[in-house]
């Protein structure tokens, strides 16, 4: 915590500053007011929805049988990037890869455009400090706390737009490929995240980026951990060399550590996990080839789907007790979620994270085709083509929002 | 064609000259001896930078082989890479905060 004297020095500097900035300057005041108490049920106010992971809003509808646009927003900044957008209230927040970008939910229209290097979707958490939440971010350095109401730009510089900056690698790397990191969750007041480059797993204040607890997973030199699922106070997280460990999300004691065993029947020593999706089953986990439920009291395996594909990314999402998941080489399958049968496959080619609303599943990827796929029978119900590339788009009161290379994107139900 | 000529008339000067600056430059620091030590300083500096380097090039946590499990030591050096060890709070972060928390 910073001094008495310093705290009162800052204070002075602030007031200097914004009173300064009020008078002379050409300040760009953003809404301050995004808060929690502005949310609704259609929210999707981080990746996956939910700390669960699930990718499924059980009260937000989606366009069904045709699409057209509701408005298009370009950006000045690509917003290149497989990050989703996130929706709080009446805001879209996306991340491009050199900054943060608020959208009006109606209308698409810009309410603050914030430079930085952000590579992850952010994820809306409470912080009881400020006025306003705070979106936790994932960028090369480290985990961001970012004033949801996008703080103050002044002659083309930010200000109160950052909370904190929690511990992080300093990295040099450079990559012209799409930013990504695993995106943060939230609960409640708490952010739970990778630090980027490590397998190491933290626990955050919301409002000061506090650590509350930091553990590894899996083997101290592995790296590949993935985004963690937060259900009913434990901590899930998964590694790509095939670790699962369960924490507990208070205290970060470790309730279990598994790597399960292909067994000998398959060419793998180890399951190359994804990030897992936690349900009132148990952990669902894909990997390369198929999926895992996983017991959540040991982490034992209670069935096994396989697909023979080759998904090196995406995630499950659950929905009404099926799993949608994509083989990375030509199908989506719905599989029961209790006993791990198959219910249907659809022709699908990349592997993504699929989000489900109302009954349909959407599916975006670096891909020129955005599509929906019937969740009861696996019948496709539309097509969307008319860019580049999608992220994974969210849904919304009757409204899907995805990224594209443009910018961002609304589609409704077509008349 | 050729200008053969012009090509062998120019090396044996610039030999000369490099040859003028080279004793000039040893005839120096045989004088003065203690003009090695930046040199020296700073080559020590590079080595030390070098056995880290090869020590570990990439700033990953390693097992020492104490037992099983091992015993892990975690350095890190000013200068070199390293991760950033707390949350850092920038003054801006004071925008926003609700008054009581100011106190």
């Amino acid at each position: 915590m910073p001094s008495r004297r310093r705290l009162l020095a800052g204070v002075g500097v602030g007031a200097v500053g914004i009173a300064g900035g009020t008078s002379v300057l050409d300040v760009e005041f953003a809404a301050d007011t995004v808060s929690a108490s502005t949310s609704g049920e259609t929210d999707w106010p981080m990746a996956r929805y939910d700390p669960s992971g699930t990718g499924y809003n059980p009260s937000a509808t989606g366009p069904e049988d045709g699409v057209e646009v509701a408005w298009q927003q370009d950006t000045e900044s690509n917003m290149y990037g497989l990050s989703a957008p996130i929706l709080v209230g009446e805001t879209l927040y996306a991340v491009g890869q050199q900054s943060l970008v608020a959208f009006e939910r109606d209308t698409g229209e810009i309410r603050f455009t914030r430079d930085g290097q952000y590579w992850s979707s952010p994820a809306r958490a409470p912080a009881r400090a400020y006025r306003s939440d705070t979106l936790a971010v994932c960028g090369r350095e480290g985990l961001y706390g970012l004033s949801a109401g996008g703080g103050y730009e002044v002659l083309g510089r930010s200000i109160g737009t950052e909370r904190w900056h929690s511990p992080g690698q300093e990295s040099q790397r450079w990559s012209s490929s799409s930013p990504r990191e695993q995106s943060p969750v939230t609960a409640d007041e708490t952010v739970y995240g990778i630090v980027p480059n490590t397998d190491r797993v933290v626990a955050l204040d919301a409002s000061s980026g506090r650590v509350r607890w930091e553990r590894t997973v899996g083997d101290e030199r592995s790296t590949g951990s993935n985004r963690p699922a937060v259900r009913d106070g434990v901590v899930y997280v998964s590694s790509y060399p095939g670790d699962v460990v369960a924490f507990d999300a208070e205290t970060g004691d470790v309730h279990w550590s598994a790597k399960p065993d292909p067994g000998e029947e398959t060419p793998m020593t180890y399951y190359e996990f994804h990030p897992p999706t936690a349900t009132d089953e148990g952990l669902v986990v894909p990997y390369r080839t198929g999926v895992v439920l996983l017991d959540p009291a040991d982490g034992s395996v209670l069935w096994e789907y396989t697909h023979d594909g080759n998904a090196t990314d995406g995630s499950a999402a659950v929905a009404d007790g099926t799993v949608f998941v994509t083989d990375g080489e030509e199908s989506l399958h719905a599989i029961d979620l209790e006993r791990g049968e198959r219910e249907w496959t659809a022709e699908y080619v990349p592997d993504t994270d699929p989000v489900v609303a109302d009954g349909i599943v959407y599916l975006g990827y670096q891909f020129p085709e955005l599509v929906a796929i019937d969740a009861e029978t696996g019948e496709r119900r539309w097509r969307y083509e008319e860019a580049t590339y999608f992220t994974q788009p969210i849904v919304g009161d009757g409204v899907l929002y995805v990224l594209t290379d443009d910018g961002l994107l609304a589609l409704e139900e077509a008349e | 064609m050729t200008d053969g000529r012009d090509h062998q008339s120019n090396p044996p000067e610039f030999r000369r000259g490099q040859r003028n600056s080279l004793s000039v430059a040893l005839s120096r620091l045989r004088y003065d001896p203690v003009l090695f030590v930046p040199f020296l300083l700073v080559g020590l500096l590079l080595a030390v930078v070098d056995w880290l380097h090869r020590r570990d090039p990439i700033p990953t946590l390693e097992r020492t082989g104490l037992g099983t499990d091992g015993v892990n030591i975690q350095i890190e050096y000013v200068g070199y890479p390293t991760g950033i060890g707390q949350t850092l709070r920038p003054l801006e972060s004071l925008i926003g905060l609700e008054p009581h928390y100011l106190g």
